[in-house]
């Protein structure tokens, strides 16, 4: 028995303390039940299926909910490696969309910060042309600031928007995905 | 039996046991395994990802002899699940053998 919820455990690696403590304590509850019921390690085992099996479906079903909670890219990330490795049907296509969003989203965040960028720097040269006494370049350059650096701060807001709608979105479509696919489909439920 | 069978009405059969009366999982295991034949262990899985979805919720229930053990509650929204499922059965099921019926000469 202890053999069998060590190797569950071990699998369950890549859960959360918590999460592990918790299906571990099922999965015990289990045993103690059958052994109560007379039957014999050796026949609970055997009905209960392959534990690496088992964790497998844990760890995508885990890794999705993380992910959904916090649509972070990192939870998202795990989420998508246990997508691909399951081998759940649309896991690649959703892969490649959300890299495709998450470069198009880096490429808008960077260009945006450039804007923010250009327009510190033509302040900076107004503030540089008022002390020599070029006051028209000053204004010019005042102008410019403001026009560059404000286009940049809205388009940085824009892009936080877009990033929840289009890497917030995917992730949410991903889960739906593997909540359909991974426990019905692509488990492996027959006895071994 | 077919596997594929199994996985489309796995949720339902779980549902409907628990639709009846709270269970532990040793208990809806033993069940499922006799009507449909799976690996006892998947059924775990299965649950948790039912209370993940606020399908079900779990509560221990204390015993006279023993450690406590973990009940399993439909909510609400589980119900109107287990009701839309059945239903979706009912239908597909009919048709089958209708089909079934009329053109299987045997």
């Amino acid at each position: 028995m202890n053999d069998y919820l060590n190797k569950l455990e071990k699998s369950l690696r890549r859960m959360s303390a918590n999460e592990r403590k918790e299906i571990v304590a099922d999965y015990r509850e289990h045993f103690e039940i059958g052994l109560e019921a007379g039957k014999s390690i050796e026949q609970i085992i055997a009905s209960l299926g392959d534990p690496s099996e088992l964790a497998k479906m844990y760890t995508a079903l885990g890794a999705t909910n993380r992910a959904h909670e916090s649509k972070g890219v990192k939870d998202t990330l795990h989420m998508l490696g246990a997508i691909l490795r399951f081998k759940v049907g649309g896991g690649l296509l959703i892969a490649s969309l959300y890299f495709a969003a998450l470069s198009t989203m880096l490429a808008a965040f960077a260009a945006a910060v450039g804007l923010i960028g250009g327009g510190l720097a033509a302040l900076g040269y107004a503030v540089y042309m008022f002390t020599q006494g070029y006051i028209a370049y000053g204004f010019l350059g005042i102008f410019a600031g403001l026009v560059l650096s404000s286009g940049g701060l809205l388009g940085f807001i824009a892009n936080i928007k877009l990033w929840k709608l289009s890497v917030g979105n995917l992730t949410g479509v991903a889960h739906k995905i593997m909540q359909k696919r991974v426990t019905n489909n692509e488990l492996d439920i027959d006895k071994g | 039996m077919n596997t594929q069978f199994k996985k489309g009405v796995l949720n339902l059969c779980v549902l409907t046991l628990l639709k009846k009366k709270d269970a532990y999982g040793y208990d809806l295991a033993e069940k499922m395994a006799q009507s449909i034949e799976i690996a006892e262990g998947t059924l775990y899985p299965l649950l948790r990802k039912l209370k993940l979805d606020g399908l079900c919720e779990t509560y221990l229930s204390e015993r006279s002899a023993g450690p406590p053990r973990k009940y399993y509650k439909l909510t609400q929204k589980g119900i109107d699940a287990q009701r839309v499922l059945r239903d979706e059965w009912k239908t597909f099921s009919t048709n089958v053998n209708e089909l079934m019926e009329e053109n299987d000469d045997e």
